[in-house]
């Protein structure tokens, strides 16, 4: 008799228990029960000249006899390098302060200002438990953290999935409350006030998000599933981002100085005034991906989102993902990312004084941040991985993406690679 | 095939009764109507009795006599065979080909009824070249099986019913669940069930474990055996010699999440012989071995 490898009596109830769920055309449990799923991932994102990032994330997963499962995540992020500062691209040279206001830069003309003095650590933890009620009905409840140096987040959330129809429909509904601080560095900036006037209060802010989650989750035939969410987000608060700037331009390209405007002169085209967002923003969203699984395995998932909010930005993003199931376990995943969004009704480029003065008077809103303008993303990139028969399994993941919009600012070019592994303990 | 099926109520709920397979069957509920009871029972047993119908090796009415008759040539499977096959691959394939569904052939001599009727080392060679899974051909669809070869799949059949039924029933009810065809069972409720466990008897009378969700089932038979010049020859066979493995208990019991999978991991471990502790213990799966 011949076989296909030497044969050692070993562990084989997972390969069996594989086995017997393909068998009986049942999904198999991925995670080996009364262990723990350890999956752990270092993500490298760099911006060409502007951010780069490391973040090391370790999730841990269990579910228990009971099928109950608790989730635990640890998520360090580290920026480092030059982030726009919200100002526009001008003609002339700008000056400005650095975000706690105690030094003072300069742009050449020309080029998107910087700030280079971005760096920043973010460690977040979250608690996610779901459990059985009955037979059909599961309940899930989490909390997280998230803390960086000038901000501080705390969550919980509490929800419900409900089986239906043999198990071919899943409903689910999540309520989620956040409470945010922000401390930012050197005090709260008055908002549409001049830079140069360093008006700031030693305070902190803080706003509260609520989401609500609707979800419908489809078995539509044997390869087929589709699902289908939609998100509720009420925030309220302080949104503004302490740290960006709108410039004040004489409407042909050259931004105008601080003292003509009755401020404190701190060098050449200094007339850049702190940002001002809503204290509100009530965003829709709609989430609906198909997955189909094709006849030798392969896993073809596209999804589509509509996102909309009450400070006039809509986006659309397609995603689509191929999963090409090769021998002994090995994938190819390329992937595709395309994203579109308009800008917010106060969104500036750069703004007049006569804009200014309206502005200014009637307390409105202004920013220049070019996340909030128009932005066209492209995301292109391809995994490749092995799943190995003890259920442990390994990815790697590079991208690339490049982002345009209506300004020079909004133009970024990133490369994304990431690593993973999977393992039970 | 069908047959007659019995609904009784209990204290706590209802169970109906029928048989399949050779043995009896037992269906519990709790907490569902009469009807409900009826619905389940009759799904629960219509599925025994199919699964027994379309792959038992006593009938000559199905695909396994069929392919008996192909006599070397190539027959057309339908997918719940080939899954099947596709089973009994991975088994073969795990257990380093101790486990092998061509093995049936091995009774023309192998008679385990108690008597000292052992074959000679002559008559259990000539049977050997029968033997061998990777003889058997398989392409999409389709299977060929050398001429003079058996398939037999007794040794995952009732514990695969018993899967099957537990996820018909499922789309009759929620209710807490209890299938037991003839000691292979499952139970899938909240509520745990007392399953008596033969393997567990002291002084005759079986022990009992509570289960809520999970199957149990037991390979092994400790009233088969041959027994010759004081040499008790156990029934299961070593499908690579032909001969009864050595040393190992009559019989074992393991509890998995599924029944399938907990049929086929006590039938490994029965042929490992001496080894089938060591192979349970490896398992990490709670086991019952039968030693005398």
């Amino acid at each position: 008799m011949q076989l296909k490898k030497r044969y050692q009596p070993g562990p084989v109830s997972t390969s069996l228990a594989l086995a017997t769920c393909a068998l009986l055309g049942v999904p198999a449990m991925a995670e080996e029960a009364d262990k723990w799923q350890v999956d752990g991932s270092m993500l490298l994102y760099s911006e060409t000249d502007r951010v780069s990032a490391i973040e090391p994330v370790i999730k841990a997963s269990r579910t228990f006899k009971n099928e109950s499962k608790l989730d635990l995540k640890l998520t360090v992020d580290s920026l480092t390098g030059s982030s726009h500062n919200g100002a526009a691209v001008t003609n002339g040279p700008q000056t400005f302060t650095s975000p706690s206001g105690n030094k003072v830069y300069q742009i050449n003309a020309g080029d998107v200002p910087l700030d280079d003095s971005f760096l920043d650590t973010r460690v977040a933890l979250s608690g996610q438990y779901s459990w059985l009620l009955n037979r059909t009905l599961r309940a899930t409840s989490g909390i997280n953290f998230s803390n960086e140096y000038d901000f501080f987040s705390v969550g919980a959330n509490a929800g419900l999935n409900w089986d239906l129809n043999q198990r071919n429909t899943t409903l689910s509904f999540l309520l989620g409350l956040e409470s945010d601080t922000i401390e930012p560095v050197g005090g709260v900036p008055e908002a549409l006030s001049l830079q140069p006037d360093q008006l700031r209060t030693d305070s902190s802010e803080s706003r509260t998000v609520t989401d609500v989650l609707l979800g419908w989750t489809q078995v539509m035939n044997r390869r087929w599933i589709m699902q289908l969410n939609y998100n509720l987000s009420l925030a309220s608060g302080y949104m503004t981002d302490p740290y960006k700037v709108v410039t004040l331009t004489d409407g042909a390209g050259t931004a105008l100085e601080s003292e003509s405007l009755g401020g404190v002169d701190i060098g050449i085209g200094d007339a850049q005034i702190f940002e001002q967002r809503p204290d509100s923003r009530t965003r829709h969203a709609l989430y609906w991906e198909n997955r189909y699984s094709r006849e030798n395995d392969d896993v073809i998932a596209i999804g589509y989102r509509f996102m909309t909010d009450d400070w006039g930005i809509n986006s659309h993003t397609l995603d689509m993902k191929y999963r090409w199931q090769l021998d002994r376990g090995w994938f190819l995943q390329p992937h595709v990312r395309y994203y579109i969004q308009s800008e917010a009704d106060f969104w500036y480029e750069s703004m007049t004084a006569p804009e200014y003065t309206t502005v200014l008077a009637s307390n409105d809103y202004a920013s220049g941040d070019y996340r909030l303008g128009k932005l066209t993303d492209l995301t292109v990139g391809l995994k490749v991985g092995r799943e190995l028969p003890s259920g442990r399994k390994w990815d790697a993941r590079l991208e690339f993406m490049q982002q345009s919009g209506d300004t020079d600012a909004a133009d970024v070019s990133a490369v994304i690679g990431q690593v993973g592994y999977r393992f039970y303990w | 095939m069908a047959g007659e099926t019995r609904l009784t109520r209990t204290s706590d709920g209802w169970l109906g009764r029928f048989t399949a397979m050779a043995s009896p069957c037992e269906v519990q509920l709790r907490d569902v109507s009469r009807s409900t009871a009826e619905q389940v029972l009759k799904r629960v047993a219509a599925e025994a009795w199919r699964v027994e119908q379309r792959f038992s090796r006593y009938r000559d009415d199905n695909i396994v006599a069929a392919l008996q008759r192909a006599n070397g040539e190539w027959l057309a499977v339908d997918e719940e065979f080939e899954r099947l096959l596709a089973y009994a691959d991975t088994c073969w394939q795990l257990s380093g080909g101790r486990f092998d569904v061509t093995s049936g052939v091995l009774r023309r001599v192998w008679r385990f009824d108690g008597s000292d009727r052992v074959p000679s080392a002559d008559q259990v060679a000539t049977l050997l070249p029968l033997i061998g899974w990777d003889r058997v051909e398989r392409r999409p669809g389709q299977i060929r099986l050398p001429a003079g070869m058996e398939l037999d799949l007794g040794g995952i059949g009732k514990e695969y019913a018993v899967d099957r039924a537990l996820l018909l029933a499922r789309e009759h009810t929620d209710a807490d669940l209890l299938l037991n065809f003839g000691g292979d069972l499952v139970a899938d409720g909240k509520t745990p069930w007392q399953i008596g466990i033969e393997n567990l008897q002291q002084n005759g009378v079986a022990g009992q474990i509570p289960l809520a969700r999970g199957a149990v089932a037991t390979s092994g038979d400790s009233r088969r055996f041959l027994l010759r010049d004081g040499k008790r020859y156990s029934h299961i066979l070593d499908p690579r010699t032909g001969w009864p493995v050595q040393g190992g208990p009559h019989s074992v019991t393991v509890a998995a999440a599924r029944c399938t999978e907990a049929g086929m991991l006590a039938t490994l471990a029965l042929l490992q012989g001496a080894g089938a502790e060591p192979f349970l213990r490896a398992q990490g799966v709670r086991y019952w071995c039968l030693w005398e």
